[in-house]
């Protein structure tokens, strides 16, 4: 069956028949002479004509984080139910995105300079993210007017958390 | 005689300490706060014992709490490690009161060269060259900007209880100075509470050279030789070495010999490290003395043979120091790499969250003082340094050479770490030829953070095959899931097993 592995943007579909032993790995029509092997839950070992990969994988929001050589990249992987699913447009889309503001990194939510209802202008400042004794200043990245804030001062947030969401 | 030592640190400082009590036959104590209760460094001490919540100020920095523990664990003696209460003089001060010893430099040493003007005005006082600034904290902003207009920007803005990039700016527009000041402030009151700021010159292609030196109560103090550490991000080390290829024999001995004569005008005892800024033209100036045992130490003692930790025990004893008596033979060369949890390529942000997998690098010339393990929670509550690789060599391009093939043994999963960045940066021409300054991570930070992210096609072939295979496991393939497999399948062995964990 077809998969779709999208690095970057980068795609590489595969045929592959996983039930043989070992897998079928076809790239381009043409046969992948591999071999892998799980040698834990989170690393693979990999001989693709006879060279050695050690790589790690994580599962990482809907694809895998996938180490190799110490290069660390995202690689997400469609079956052919989900190209199907892409070609017929019901994949999510996330347009609206822009306006949610999300840390990259954890830390303590130091200063709020912002509160509901304000209109806030492109770059002005929102809040400031202490990290390991380390300021971090954020700004908005777009205008417009800022609908909900989801902490306080005073709050450690993990990556990832939702701060707060600007109404474009 | 020492009989059991109170570590009052975590992670890899503390696991380090109590490597070298069991060595000396000396009973290590740790102490921990409610997320460490199975960090590494409460599983290798002889006891343990808990000092509060997560937060540092509350545990690592209680010492009401920690003073409990003293007495509880009828520890002889103190030894604090580095950061926390290494360099508070007051903490110093009670545990000598309270009959322990405490295994660093005096109260009255850590006091004067913890205060940075202070330790400016000694500096000066033996002729040592200091970097032309402000010797008293800034009062207002137009004082600030006459001195900084007087010695030319660009400037740096430093707080004086600073230290490891904290509460330090670098201005180079006027326009810029008020608002540098006062984040300067706010940081360096969190950090340290003390809002006393001030200014020095810039210096051109800086390096950031130090001297190890160690000084007994007979009065005898020792230079151990230079670490090169001019390689930073956000003003904090990360690959350090020594020797520095950047200084020649001249340049070391009267470095030695400055860092020497300070640390006998502070009537210093035990480890200290005299940092010094070193500009392109070799001009040297003292910049401050850390009156502990410093996170790099290692590369020294990998070229001197000796282990320092067993030094400062034996100053904390009243013994001499057991380096020879004329002159050390440093031998080969030797390099350090600080394993952080934080993402290079993503402005050094902190990572935290469980450490899935740990593959540590073994074989010739490499050492490693590690403070994690496999299945530990990195949370965001203390420094991010989960250890520090080290490697030697016969020359320097042995132990580079050593250093990017033990960095590509080591794995870490679960976490994001300094690892593929410390690869590029030492493979990188400007650390291979030796030819790099303070600024030079700045300079190619964007072509490392390029190659950081990107995959030989070969390489990326491997990481979608592995993909695939990893994502058979979470969905077997539509025929998997309907037939019926013979039972002589690795693979669906192998899923099987997944599915009952």
């Amino acid at each position: 069956m077809k998969y779709l592995t999208t690095i970057g943007s980068a795609k590489l579909e595969f045929e592959v028949t996983p039930d043989t032993k070992p897998i079928g790995v076809k790239l381009l029509e043409q046969a992948v002479n591999m071999d892998c092997r799980q040698l834990s839950p989170n690393s693979f070992s990999l001989l693709i004509d006879g060279k050695s990969y050690f790589l790690t994988i994580t599962e990482n929001g809907g694809g895998f984080a996938v180490t190799v050589n110490q290069k660390t990249v995202d690689v997400f992987v469609q079956d052919e139910t989900g190209i199907l699913l892409d070609k017929f447009g019901m994949s999510d889309s996330s347009s609206d995105t822009l306006g949610k503001i999300i840390v990259p990194i954890p830390g303590l939510i130091a200063k709020l300079f912002v509160s509901p209802g304000d209109t806030i202008e492109k770059d002005q400042k929102l809040f400031i993210l202490e990290a390991m004794k380390m300021e971090n200043e954020f700004t908005s990245p777009v205008s417009g007017t800022l609908s909900s804030i989801h902490v306080k001062k005073g709050d450690t947030v993990n990556k990832g958390t939702l701060i707060m969401e600007i109404t474009i | 005689m020492i009989q059991k030592i109170l570590i009052t640190n975590r992670g890899e400082i503390a696991v380090r300490i109590i490597r070298t009590c069991r060595e000396q036959g000396i009973k290590s104590v740790a102490v921990f706060s409610d997320v460490d209760r199975t960090a590494p460094h409460v599983l290798k001490a002889d006891e343990a014992y808990p000092i509060g919540p997560a937060p540092s100020a509350e545990s690592y920095l209680n010492v009401s709490r920690i003073l409990e523990v003293m007495q509880a664990s009828a520890a002889d003696a103190v030894h604090p490690g580095y950061g926390f209460l290494s360099e508070n003089a007051e903490f110093a001060e009670t545990v000598i009161r309270a009959g322990l010893k405490w295994i660093g430099p005096s109260p009255d040493a850590i006091r004067l060269m913890g205060d940075k003007m202070a330790a400016r005005n000694l500096a000066a006082s033996v002729k040592a060259p200091v970097v032309p600034g402000t010797t008293e904290p800034i009062s207002d902003i137009r004082t600030a900007l006459e001195t900084a207009d007087e010695i030319g920007f660009p400037v740096l803005v430093k707080a004086a209880g600073g230290g490891g990039g904290k509460g330090m700016r670098i201005v180079s527009r006027a326009g810029d100075l008020e608002a540098a000041v006062n984040r300067a402030r706010s940081e360096a009151v969190k950090a340290f509470s003390d809002d006393r700021i001030y200014i020095e010159k810039y210096l051109e292609e800086p390096h950031h050279i130090e001297i190890q030196v160690f000084a007994d109560t007979q009065g005898r103090v020792i230079s151990l030789g230079e670490r090169e550490c001019s390689i930073q991000r956000r003003y904090q080390k990360i690959i350090e070495e020594t020797p520095s290829p950047f200084i020649d024999d001249q340049l070391r001995r009267k470095l030695s010999d400055t860092a020497v004569e300070i640390t006998r005008a502070c009537r210093y005892t035990g480890a200290g490290t005299v940092e010094f800024l070193v500009d392109k033209y070799k001009n040297y100036y003292f910049l401050e003395m850390n009156t502990r045992l410093q996170v790099e130490h290692p590369v020294t003692e990998m070229v001197i043979g000796f282990d320092l930790v067993k030094e400062q025990l034996n100053v904390a004893e009243g013994k001499p120091l057991s380096f020879p008596d004329k002159h050390l033979h440093p031998r080969g060369h030797a390099v350090e790499c600080r394993i952080y949890a934080e993402n290079g390529f993503n402005n050094f942000a902190p990572s935290i969250g469980k450490i899935l997998e740990l593959d540590f690098p073994q074989g010739p010339g490499v050492r490693l003082d590690e403070g994690v393990r496999a299945g530990q929670e990195i949370t965001p509550y203390y420094d991010p340094l989960l250890g520090k690789l080290i490697t030697w060599g016969q020359d320097r391009s042995e132990a580079v050479e050593r250093m990017l093939r033990a960095l590509q043994e080591f794995h870490v999963v679960g976490i994001e770490t300094s690892i593929p960045y410390c690869l590029l940066i030492i493979g990188h021409e400007s650390f291979r030829s030796g030819n790099y300054c303070t600024k030079t991570l700045e300079e190619i930070g964007s072509t490392l953070e390029e190659q950081g992210t990107s995959l030989s096609a070969e390489a990326a072939i491997a990481a979608a095959v592995g993909a695939i295979r990893r994502d058979l496991i979470n969905t077997p393939a539509p025929a998997a899931r309907t037939l019926e497999r013979p039972q002589n399948s690795p693979w669906s062995m192998q899923g099987r097993k997944d599915g009952l964990r």
